[in-house]
């Protein structure tokens, strides 16, 4: 019966992603902002369980929710605004920045397919690991280029940026990771949007750097990866 | 309410983004394009506190704005069983490793800089000293 409110009603769908995000802001401060409630994992999670449980389909989901997915295009363009006001800050450590951008496009990548290979992966599965620490629409672009599966790509992009947001806080303590550069420059690298949204949260400086690297990471990792398979698997 | 009035602003930069995209055929994403537009025209104006504000706001609920492309995960639980293990190891573990190593050679980097910024910083004390 709900199946066919929704097909009448899209806009049923907005509301019930705005309601399980305003749950998941809820959860996550009551737990003490505990990384397991992270809102963007809580609210994928409770959104697919929604919708198997109300049995309706992913791309009817998607179009109803469409004007919420083009937020995320409005919301990339607003990250201008903290680097033109942190940008005093990127200037003087260009130097570092730009050694570990470039050690770390070869090496994620890298590191990604060789353990799946290990592991026994078929080609196609290893081609679409290699984008995996770039934003979406990048990795997909990537993906799409070099031979890899473009929807498998989306999600192991997604999972990936959830987990460097849910270890993120624990391997800065352990490690002893204090200096908010390194923090939000190691977040945006290998976490892409998911972690620098993660990142704003723990403060400015460690979004602003975040949100650098992942533009950085996104440019650097589709100019380099094309040559870097070729050079693998010819 | 503020923050309204300057939605407008961040989209027509994202309809820039996507002008360039499909006039000069580019790789790029619209919204990296659109951002990077932004960015440039923010160097030609002042700072300015309404529109950081706005921005703020905005950020701050990138996790809702992540749920409609998360979700679409549910559409590829096949292909995610069938390399499952080899899958795991490498988006787990290898996600895991290259963050810490990313985290360490950056703060490694970082503090380097800083360190030879500061004993030049006591060089130019010590000129100013022998100048004195």
């Amino acid at each position: 019966m709900i199946k066919e409110y929704v097909a009448t009603y899209p806009s049923l769908l907005i509301l019930l992603t705005l309601l399980i995000y305003g749950i998941g802001l809820a959860l996550y401060r009551w737990g003490n902002k505990t990384v397991f409630l992270l809102p963007v994992v809580s609210g994928i999670a409770m959104t697919i369980g929604s919708l198997v449980y109300f049995d309706i389909d992913y791309s009817h989901y998607f179009d109803s929710v469409k004007i919420i997915h083009f937020l995320l295009g409005t919301a990339t363009v607003a990250l201008a605004v903290p680097l033109r006001n942190n940008f005093h800050l990127i200037r003087e450590h260009a130097f570092p920045l730009t050694i570990s951008l470039a050690i770390f496009s070869v090496l994620t990548p890298s590191l990604a397919v060789l353990s799946a290979w290990i592991f026994g992966a078929e080609q196609g599965v290893l081609l679409s690991l290699a984008p995996k620490s770039i934003s979406t629409p990048f990795a997909i672009a990537v993906a799409e280029s070099i031979g890899g599966y473009p929807p498998l790509v989306a999600a192991i992009v997604i999972i990936t940026g959830a987990i460097v947001a849910i270890v993120a806080s624990t391997v800065f303590k352990v490690f002893s990771i204090q200096h908010p550069i390194a923090q939000g420059f190691s977040m945006g690298m290998t976490g892409h949007g998911i972690a620098t949204a993660t990142a704003f949260e723990m403060s400015v400086t460690v979004g602003t750097f975040s949100a650098l690297a992942m533009g950085l990471m996104g440019l650097s990792t589709s100019i380099c990866l094309p040559y870097l398979v070729n050079w693998l698997f010819l | 309410m503020k923050f309204l009035l300057y939605l407008p602003f961040f989209i027509a930069f994202q309809l820039l983004g996507e002008w360039l995209k499909s006039e000069l055929s580019l790789p790029i994403p619209a919204a990296t394009l659109g951002m990077f537009m932004l960015l440039l025209f923010l160097f030609l104006i002042p700072e300015n506190k309404n529109l950081t504000d706005s921005a703020q706001r905005l950020i701050l609920h990138l996790p809702l704005f992540f749920i409609p492309a998360g979700v679409g995960i549910m559409s590829y639980t096949e292909i995610l069983k069938h390399d499952s293990l080899a899958l795991s190891v490498a988006v787990v573990g290898s996600t895991i490793v290259s963050f810490i190593l990313a985290a360490w050679v950056t703060q490694k980097l970082v503090s380097k800089e800083l360190a030879s910024e500061s004993e030049s910083g006591s060089s130019t004390t010590q000129k100013e000293v022998r100048l004195k």
